[in-house]
């Protein structure tokens, strides 16, 4: 229940808004369309985060792009079957024992004569 | 939502420039802080629901009218010398209360107008943070949890303020009459 103070404050303050002037309400006109025509915060977020997703997309192909390239180059075909030649010829048991009577024979020779 | 809401802001710009008048006693800071809080307004919050406008848009104009007076401070404070006398303070004062009204009839405003200019004297002399929470609470109809929020302080501290304003004026009120 407002006492008195309250209701002629409320009074008092309702009408001194009927007697405002007119260029003051000319004035808030303005400020009020100035403030109606700037853009809103989400308009910017909008083209914040559609910027961001382009760029996050464009990095994705990129690092895709790079990397697949990379790994293809490792990949080659002609690299492998020279690895394989030389693991064969490392690894090739009568090559082995080729070598092992050649050095067999050398020490014989090398007795002999001497 | 742009028509809704400018519609909402044409509701409550005379009151709000009243609010930030009483606060300030200056008719272009008063302005501007109602500038600052539209322009807030729009930016930040117009795609909250209508519903919610009203607290939001009287919180805004309540920090930008507090950071005046903080801004105020610190000016007086750090550029003491720039500081007008009080004779000069006064007179602005008196031109700018007058600013904002009508000068059309004068006879039949004249004892209205006393009235008018007696009552919001007398709220113009509050402290603050008690003049905030009256206008508000009398004027704008709040409720204790909704200024208690705008104002951000407890429902205990607005209930206080809102007392000690109505006793001041009261006695000021009184004062006069007798």
């Amino acid at each position: 229940m407002p006492n008195t103070i309250e209701i002629h404050a409320k009074k008092s303050l309702d009408n001194s808004l009927e007697q405002l002037d007119e260029k003051i309400e000319q004035k808030l006109a303005r400020i009020r369309q100035q403030a109606l025509n700037q853009p809103t915060d989400s308009m910017f977020s909008f083209d914040f985060f559609q910027g961001r997703k382009l760029v996050a997309a464009f990095s994705i192909v990129a690092v895709t792009v790079l990397l697949s390239s990379y790994l293809f180059d490792f990949n080659m075909p002609s690299s492998v079957p020279s690895l394989l030649v030389q693991n064969e010829m490392v690894e090739d048991p009568d090559l082995l024992n080729d070598m092992e009577f050649i050095y067999w024979l050398s020490q014989e020779n090398e007795q002999v004569l001497l | 939502m742009t028509s809704s809401l400018a519609q909402f802001l044409a509701s409550v710009d005379k009151k709000a420039y009243k609010m930030a008048n009483i606060a300030t006693l200056n008719s272009q800071d008063a302005l501007d802080i109602v500038q600052d809080t539209m322009e807030k307004m729009v930016r930040k919050y117009s795609d909250k629901q209508p519903q919610e406008w009203p607290p939001i848009f009287y919180r805004i104009l309540h920090n930008c009218i507090m950071d005046f007076h903080r801004k105020k401070k610190f000016r007086n404070l750090f550029f003491f010398w720039q500081q007008h006398s009080p004779e000069e303070d006064s007179d602005n004062d008196e031109n700018d209360r007058f600013i904002g009204y009508e000068q059309s009839c004068p006879e039949q405003l004249l004892s209205k107008s006393e009235n008018i200019e007696t009552m919001l004297t007398a709220i113009e002399s509050l402290p603050k943070k008690q003049q905030q929470c009256f206008l508000l609470r009398c004027w704008q109809g709040f409720s204790v949890a909704k200024t208690a929020e705008i104002m951000e302080c407890s429902q205990g501290t607005i209930k206080t303020h809102y007392s000690r304003a109505v006793a001041k004026l009261k006695g000021q009120l009184e004062s006069l009459d007798a």
